[in-house]
């Protein structure tokens, strides 16, 4: 089995995960889920798994060192009558040197299973500059599954911990199954250990709501992926591969597909996700709220990925703002500056943390880093012409409500994030920059239409015009769902009030159409989950 | 009621014009954004010479003034040397 | 950053937001636990048939499934053998012999490539009247190979299922196992991709196996590439592992076949890439534990006398028609000798299938003789490969 959607994985390892963790009583349901976990990543990673039991290990001893030291700090202040705060100043330093070192292990194991080359050739490259050159040999280790997604899990707690957010946990258990839940180690989504430890704990039992509220949102999952996405690769694999044999309109096409695959592919695999934790009772954080639908590219990465947006919010651009080096510089460019360009200087400073580290924790790779970057500048552009774009919008008497204003910056948003998707699924920079070239100067519409996008792809392995069909007419219904759920509205809750035969219908449906219209099979080359390699 | 005059203060000077008394959804509603929230950070922390430590810094505290009052009268008070 | 209402706040609680809302629970109830309409736990009697309701909803859920699968599958299933829509063609070769009046076959051979390149029934008709059929595509598994097994004994009652000796060599997971077993069950699984050539017979019509294959799922190949065979069948003490799986799905398909009054047995094809001296060792070692037959053909007293000069077409890997000729007339021979399998060429119940079949061979090789170019070893020479598919004249 290799992921979530292989066959074995739903109709043999999930089914007796489920009936095992039914059937045992309720103080042991978590100890099933924490063997169903190792297994599973034991089944993907084999000997890997050593790395997540080191960093186990090491976020529940570094736990409880820091957990020991605020108790101690804590009577030191009590008992003492003056000096509070350098009492607090010293427990501080320490403090900072015991999480260092667990962040150290954490961070230093996924720096050297994905960054080891990546940082190398960058050192290269600058001594190359100055005329030295290393030939040093360095080894290649596949990654254990997950590890940037447990990782960041990991920090956090670490993090929580140290600020007095979440008490340290004495139970072994506990730490291990949050940081190693089967259903969230593939790709997240990335839970805080507030949120997720003692849901996991609780051993809530199998109901019928959950277990048809879960696997209808599996199912759900499942078309995204199997239907859309893994029939899309067909066509935007070969165009990003062989990006010179294709013209502008082609490339354009093949971008949006892509922004296309990979929602369906990452949010479908986070519905399985979610859909498997509500199964076992555990009501995981959302990822994703209708992207689509921003209106600024700062509103979109409010709405895609979701957690990694807060992990880096709370973990990254708070902390480094709200340092004493920024927050001083915050002040004299306030008296400087004004109220809002003053504070935009040392924002901008903890932003550009924030994508640096978006950007190169997707990959270790310049073109991951351009991504990165290329939000950033857009972002922080954004803010320094909203005051501006305001005054416009009233001269021109112009309202920025206005269903016509909103669907032009929804479509200006689009725009922006197909760009950025493209440079980030391009092969290497250079591959990216072309491709955009292409797109500006070598569109031809013509193309588009002319049935030259049947023609994309070896014989036999395109899109046919029934592949098209499908594609348009589930997302078509995403747009529908998406619309409902924009709203407010709940539809799980909608449908567990509809009568058994309804609810029964609407499940058969999905799990044929999952079936039937699924990308898999002798006529299609398999796609493994595509977010599983970050 | 010193703390709460000079937190209105701070806030007319870093969002003018906004209904701040009446409000219980500042963060909610975005009337103060992430940026104004650091700014609001510095100006509170050199005004009353506390330091609001990150886990502070979060929605109940930050969604009305009568939140920021209370986190600010009890960090004062527990920083008191 | 000045935007819509964002709906997640700052994290920072120690407390779980409380989870999913339970279905309808008192305070000290687990949710899910069986309560009255009012809320108050049952116990005893009423909570245990509560269960056994939630128990005999669960078992309906799935049968329904399970029924609306079978129905799936119905529709989805061609209702002919020949060449319908989203049927890829490869495999109405291999399930040709659904075509075959029932059970005339005295024969079957299964495997892959080396098998449809290598044995021609209408040459073993030729040579000694045995009714044969080959059902092999490219790169098979040995899962489809039970496949094609079990769906051929039931319409055919052969003496002799011979299984080629290069598919114990090709390893399989239980994945793949498990994904076969399934497809049998449920078509569906195999056949959804003909959602794109659905027609109003797949819903009303019924099954109609009208399709022969002349060339009984042999591929007639021509050209010459020669191979070198410095090092064939060099011996060897080495035995080359044949995988537990695999001999459990051997296992079973030779009781499949003991079932139905057939032999199984273990044969391999004449190929200098494909077959060595520890394959040779692993295959008899199998054949042994197993109880059944293995016959050698590239060694041995049942060796072909294969001229690999120009009897191969791709550098020995696989036997062109010349090859083929000579392998087919040596299993005619085995099979008459050593199964006691009848000459049927006298007899009228099978002389008009197989005359037809025997005078379209006859013209393809005429064709095929005239267009390929035999080389001197080390030349490079186009392949030429006549259709397989086509339909009787």
């Amino acid at each position: 089995m290799t992921s979530y959607f292989s066959f074995i994985f739903l109709a043999a390892f999930l089914p007796t995960a489920v009936a095992v963790y039914a059937i045992a009583p309720r103080r042991a349901r978590w100890a099933v889920l924490l063997v169903a976990s190792y297994l599973f990543f034991f089944w993907l990673s084999r000997e890997l798994i050593l790395a997540l039991w080191v960093s186990t290990l090491a976020i529940y001893g570094t736990g409880l060192g820091l957990g020991a030291l605020i108790r101690q700090r804590d009577s030191a202040v009590k008992a003492a009558k003056s000096g509070k705060r350098e009492i607090r100043a010293r427990f501080a330093r320490k403090m900072k040197i015991v999480m260092a070192a667990g962040l150290l292990v954490n961070f230093g194991l996924l720096a050297a299973f994905k960054y080891l080359h990546f940082f190398a050739s960058v050192i290269d490259g600058a001594l190359g500059l100055v005329g030295i050159t290393l030939n040093t040999e360095l080894p290649v280790w596949a990654a254990p599954i997950g590890i940037s997604f447990y990782t960041l899990m990991a920090g956090s707690y670490l993090i929580d911990v140290y600020r007095g957010t979440v008490a340290a946990d004495r139970n072994l258990g506990r730490v291990a199954l949050f940081l190693g839940f089967f259903p969230q180690i593939m790709e997240g989504p990335i839970s805080r250990y507030g949120q997720t430890a003692d849901q996991l704990m609780a051993g809530h039992p199998v109901t019928r709501a959950n277990l048809y509220a879960g696997t209808l949102r599996m199912l759900w999952g499942l078309g995204k992926k199997m239907i859309v996405a893994d029939r899309l690769n067909a066509f935007v694999k070969p165009v990003f591969a062989d990006y010179t044999a294709y013209d502008g309109g082609i490339i354009a096409l093949g971008a949006v597909l892509y922004t296309v695959q990979l929602y369906c592919d990452f949010s479908g695999t986070m519905d399985v996700a979610l859909g498997m934790g509500r199964i076992f009772g555990v009501s995981l954080p959302e990822n994703f709220r209708q992207p689509f639908f921003s209106r600024t590219a700062a509103g979109f990465w409010q709405r895609w990925h979701i957690t990694l947006g807060t992990w880096l919010r709370d973990y990254i651009y708070y902390p480094v703002s709200l340092s004493k080096p920024l927050k001083k510089l915050t002040s004299k460019a306030r008296k400087r500056f004004g109220n809002r360009y003053g504070p935009l200087l040392a924002s901008s400073a903890a932003l550009f943390c924030v994508w640096f580290g978006n950007g190169l924790w997707h990959g270790a790779g310049s073109q991951y880093i351009f991504f990165g970057l290329y939000y950033f500048v857009l972002i922080v552009a954004g803010s320094l012409i909203e005051p501006t774009a305001v005054k416009v919008a009233e001269r021109l008497r112009i309202s920025r409500e206005s269903a016509g204003y909103r669907a032009f910056q929804i479509a200006r948003t689009l725009v922006i994030i197909v760009v950025g998707e493209l440079f980030f699924r391009a092969e290497g920079l250079d591959a990216g920059l072309a491709m955009f070239g292409a797109m500006v100067c070598d569109f031809n519409g013509a193309s588009l239409v002319d049935g030259s996008i049947f023609g994309v792809g070896a014989a036999g392995i395109g899109l046919d015009g029934h592949d098209l069909a499908i594609v348009l007419a589930w997302v078509a219904l995403m747009l529908v769902v998406g619309l409902i759920r924009e709203r407010g509205v709940s539809i799980t809750e909608r449908v567990a009030a509809w009568p058994l035969p309804a609810r029964w219908a609407l499940w058969y449906t999905l799990f044929l159409a999952v079936i039937i219209f699924g990308a898999y099979g002798t006529a299609y080359a398999p796609v493994d989950p595509m977010y599983a390699q970050f | 009621m010193e703390e709460r005059e000079t937190i209105l203060e701070i806030l007319d000077e870093l969002a003018p014009g906004a209904d701040f008394e009446g409000c219980t959804t500042l963060v909610d509603d975005r009337v103060l954004d992430s940026l104004t929230i650091v700014a609001l950070v510095a100006e509170l922390e050199d005004a009353f010479d506390i330091t609001i430590p990150a886990v502070e810094v979060v929605v109940e505290n930050f969604n009305s003034v009568d939140g920021l009052t209370a986190m600010v009268k009890r960090l004062v008070e527990d920083q008191l040397d | 950053m000045n935007e819509e209402k964002p709906t997640t706040k700052p994290e920072n609680t120690a407390a779980a937001p409380g989870a999913i809302a339970p279905d309808m629970a008192a305070a000290s109830t687990d949710p899910g636990e069986p309560v009255t309409p009012e809320g108050t736990p049952l116990h005893g009697a009423a909570r245990l048939r509560a269960l056994g309701k939630s128990l005999l909803v669960a078992i309906a859920f799935v049968l329904v499934g399970l029924l609306v699968l079978y129905g799936a599958s119905r529709i989805f299933e061609p209702k002919s053998n020949g060449n319908v829509g989203g049927v890829h063609a490869a495999h109405v070769a291999a399930n040709g012999f659904l075509g075959e009046p029932k059970n005339s076959l005295d024969a079957l051979f299964i495997g892959d490539s080396e098998t449809y390149s290598a044995v021609s029934p209408v040459e073993i008709w030729k040579a000694g009247g045995a009714a044969t059929y080959t059902c092999a595509i490219g790169g098979q598994n040995l899962t489809y190979s039970r496949t094609l097994l079990e769906r051929a004994l039931k319409v055919q009652k052969p003496r002799v299922v011979m299984i080629e000796g290069n598919s114990l060599f090709k390893p399989f997971d239980e994945n793949k196992l498990l994904k076969s077993t399934i497809k049998d069950m449920f078509p569906i699984f195999e056949r959804h991709d003909r959602w794109k050539a659905l027609t109003l017979r797949d819903f009303f019509g019924s099954a109609e196996n009208d399709y022969v294959d002349d060339m009984k799922g042999f591929r007639m190949k021509w050209g010459v590439r020669p191979a070198d065979d410095s090092a064939y069948m060099e011996p060897t003490d080495n035995v080359a592992e044949v995988p537990e799986l695999t001999k459990s799905v051997l296992a079973e398909m030779r009781d499949m076949c003991r079932a139905a009054g057939s032999e199984l047995v273990i044969v391999s094809t004449p190929s200098t890439k494909c077959w060595y001296t520890s394959r040779h060792n692993g295959a008899q070692a199998a054949a042994d534990e197993l109880g059944i037959e293995f016959i050698d053909l590239n060694t041995g007293d049942d060796a072909v006398a294969i001229d690999w000069d120009t009897d191969t077409r791709d550098w020995g890997d696989h036997l062109n028609y010349a090859g083929a000729v000579k392998t087919s007339q040596a299993l005619a021979h085995i099979l008459s000798e050593r199964y006691g399998v009848p000459d049927h060429r006298d007899d009228p119940a099978y002389a008009a299938e197989w005359n037809r079949a025997v005078r379209h061979h006859d013209r393809l090789v005429e064709k095929g003789s005239a267009m390929a170019v035999v080389g001197k070893p080390g030349d490079a020479i186009t392949i030429m490969e006549l259709p397989p598919l086509y339909n009787p004249a």
